[in-house]
This record gives structure tokens, sequence and C-alpha cells, in this order.
């Protein structure tokens, strides 16, 4: 395993190839997420693919990148992004990857539960940025709600499927859950995407890896916008009350 | 790879999602959502917290007589009449420093539990203390106002002395998230008058 940071071109390349990542790939990678921390973990070869699997950090997020076509060949099929998000239990849940490669990806973070290669119904808190199960200890006890992902797609997704009302983050009410789904495209750029509350005092209340995944007020919620508006769409909702709005 | 790029497609703008339910939210779903503002932001519980209590030393006090390091922060609630062990089991309408014949009112007064490292360093109940939240820089003032057990932590403080550095607690004494607090206290300082 070893970590690239910008910046630390030439260390990284020198590890990388020590660790046989190609230089097309490293140089694909570099240019793909052009912002925070990557760290290579492995790869993992099905049906005669090479997956390559990373771990990002962007500021408060981390997440999973995984990258077919990181071939030593020239002649090969150029590197691509295939999924990007701060879980990998969206790709599960569609079929983006393999279930067996996701079993052995899980192996090389350390995920030992055993339904890590399997969709889960409640987010678990043993994940690589397990940004659903803590939003479920806040909307759990009050409001009866459950995310089933700690993917931001696979939370919007669960948003999307209740019966929660959207809201426009920018005049959502207290207790509004607000929502930066990640983006990425085959050739990058990677951009992690958020998942937020919306606090009484007017700031965004979410987990920030680099405090040891303590739930922590993230700033205004101006701040928020601006921040992952520029680059990603926004999204808001506001749970409703009563039975049957969980995603479970 | 289709839904991703539905996604990734999407311009800068903020946008209600297609899907989800429709309508306005009721007084109720309102309601609702201000428990979940309140408890992520505390600000439910900040409103009792008022104010540091104690003010500052008038005078310089010179090197601190003890220093916890970062710890992990902790609320003690005692002597807030608001609480009781329904909310926090370790709570305790007495306090061992006292105001007027008073228990110290945790939700009113800044202050600090002695630990058994601060009482090997002199320090004495009514001493000076500085609370330093180690995430923001924030600090108060405060005074040593009740014993702590013999083997805890450095790093428990009152209400009000959590509050005045923006650290969010719930009424069960837990805090929002894991803040991070310094305690220096200061020996023998418990005659200097509040500024």
């Amino acid at each position: 395993m070893f970590l690239i940071w910008s910046g630390l071109l030439f260390i990284a390349t020198s590890v990388a190839m020590a660790n046989g990542l190609y230089q097309s790939l490293l140089a694909f990678v570099q240019n793909a997420i052009p912002e925070g921390g990557i760290v290579f973990c492995g790869e993992v070869q099905c049906n005669e693919t090479a997956y390559e699997l990373f771990v990002l950090q962007q500021e408060a997020r981390r997440g999973v990148l995984v990258i077919t076509g990181g071939s030593a060949d020239p002649a090969a099929k150029p590197p691509e992004v295939l999924f990007a998000d701060t879980s990998f239990d969206f790709a599960l849940r569609q079929s983006l990857i393999p279930p067996e490669v996701l079993s052995q990806f899980s192996q090389l973070l350390g995920i030992t539960r055993p339904s890590a290669n399997q969709p889960t119904t409640i987010a678990p808190s043993d994940d690589v940025y397990p940004i659903g199960a803590v939003l479920n200890t806040v909307l759990g006890p009050i409001a009866g709600f459950t995310f089933r992902s700690n993917s931001t797609l696979g939370i919007l997704r669960d948003l999307e499927q209740s019966n929660a009302i959207p809201v426009s983050p920018a005049a959502a009410p207290a207790g509004s859950i607000l929502v930066c789904p990640t983006t990425y495209s085959p050739t990058g750029p990677v951009s992690l995407g958020s998942a937020v509350i919306l606090g009484s005092d007017h700031k965004v209340y979410g987990l920030d890896i680099r405090k040891g995944g303590a739930w922590t007020c993230l700033g205004a919620l101006e701040t928020w916008i601006e921040e992952y508006g520029a680059k990603n769409q926004l999204f808001g909702f506001l749970l409703r009350t009563g039975p049957g709005q969980a995603s479970t | 790879m289709l839904l991703i790029a539905s996604i990734s497609g999407c311009d800068d703008s903020i946008s209600q999602p297609s899907g989800g339910a429709s309508g306005t939210p009721t007084q109720s779903d309102l309601t609702q959502g201000q428990q979940i503002g309140n408890a992520v932001s505390g600000t439910q519980l900040a409103t009792n917290a008022g104010g540091a209590g104690f003010g500052s030393p008038q005078d310089q006090l010179g090197d601190p007589s003890f220093f916890s390091g970062t710890q992990v922060a902790r609320i003690d609630t005692d002597g807030d009449p608001n609480e009781s062990t329904a909310y926090d089991q370790s709570y305790n309408p007495e306090t061992s420093g006292t105001i007027d014949g008073q228990p110290v009112d945790s939700s009113q007064y800044a202050y600090v539990v002695r630990n058994a490292a601060m009482a090997a360093a002199g320090v004495q109940i009514g001493d000076w203390a500085l609370v330093t939240n180690a995430d923001t820089g924030a600090q108060v003032w405060a005074r040593v106002e009740d014993n702590g057990p013999a083997t805890a932590a450095a790093g428990e403080i009152s209400e009000a002395a959590a509050t005045a550095v923006g650290i969010q607690f719930q009424q069960n004494s837990n805090t929002i998230g894991n803040p991070m607090v310094t305690v220096q206290a200061f020996a023998h300082t418990g005659s200097v008058p509040a500024n």
C-alpha cells in the first residue's frame, strides 16, 4: 500500500513502480483526482479484468475509487474510473462491480463483517466512511428513519424512494438532510460527495474522518452550499413524521 | 454507468430531486425537523447553559501548576437544578465547591472537575483554571469546583464551560462528536478576584 499526495510526484512514482502500479495508471489517477490524498490498496483480477482499488480522502470525506484497464500494455484499453463514492454499497446494489471483487476489496480494506459483499438493510458502522450509519444515530431515535447505505449515491436513492419532502438546500428548514452525491466520469475528475444534517444553528453537521470519524460541525450552510454547489448538484429533504417513512 | 452519467452530468445548480414525496411540510414535520436540528447542533441545551459565570482572574496567574494535555471533553452536570439522574446517570445535585452555601450550578458557572493528578499538583477547590477547546482554540476561564473519581482523566468541565468554548452536548451529558479540550489549573489562586 502506498500514498500519493499531489506535490510528491517523484516519490510517489518511484514507490508506485516499486509496487507494480503502472506509469499510465499512476498518471491517470493523478490527473483524475487533482485534490486530496490517494492510497493504492491493491488489485483484484476477475474474468480477465483487473480492478484497481484506491482510497481517497478529500477534506472531511473518505471514499473508494475503482479503476479498470490499468494494464502495462500500451496497446490495451486505457484506464477508466469504474466507480467512486463514500462506500462500495451502491456499486453492489447496482451490480457495477462483481460481488467477488467487492468481497476481496473489503478484505483489503479490513472490513470484516460477513455481509461486506451483500446489500444491507441498515448502513453498517464498519465501512470506509460510515456517513449513513452516523446519520442514523440521530434520525433513527427521533424520526424512525434509517439509511441502508453509506454511499452518498445510495443515501440520495434512499431519500428519493422515501416519502421525505424535497426542499431547496438554500431554504431548508432545521433538521433537513442535505446531500451532494459523489460525481465522476470514466476519465475523471472524481469529487467525493457529502451528506449532512442542517442544525438549528443554521450550520451543517456530518462526519469528519480527520477527527476520527466524529460527528462534527462542518460550517455554515451557506459555506457548504458554496463549496459543494460550485461543482455538484445539491439536494435537500425533510423527513415526514409518522410511520411508513423508513427506508428499510 | 447510465445512472452515474445522469448524476454527474448535472450542472452546478441547486435543485430539488425528481424523486421523493412532494408537498409542503406540516407543522409536525417542521417540529420533528427542529428536534433533529437541535440534536445535532445542541441548541436546545445551549439555551440552558447561560454564561461562564466566574469571569476571568484580575491578576496574572503565572505558570499553570497542572496541564492536562489534550483530553476528550466530558460534561459534568452536577449542581444544575434542571438536571436529574433520569437524564444523566452520574448527576449529583451537590458539588464540592459552593457559592453562598449553594452547589455550583453547572449550567451557569464555568468550572472544571479536579482529578487525582490535579490534586497532586496542589490544585484546590476554588482555584482558577483555563479551559481550551483543542479543535478551535476557544478559551474560557473557569474555577475548580468539583471533585471527580480518583482515576478520572482530566477534561471534565461544566455545561457553562463547554458552551463557552463551543462544545455541544445533550441533556444526558454526552457531547456531540468527540470534542477535545485542554485544562490548565493554577494552584493557590482561589483568592484571586475576578474582573
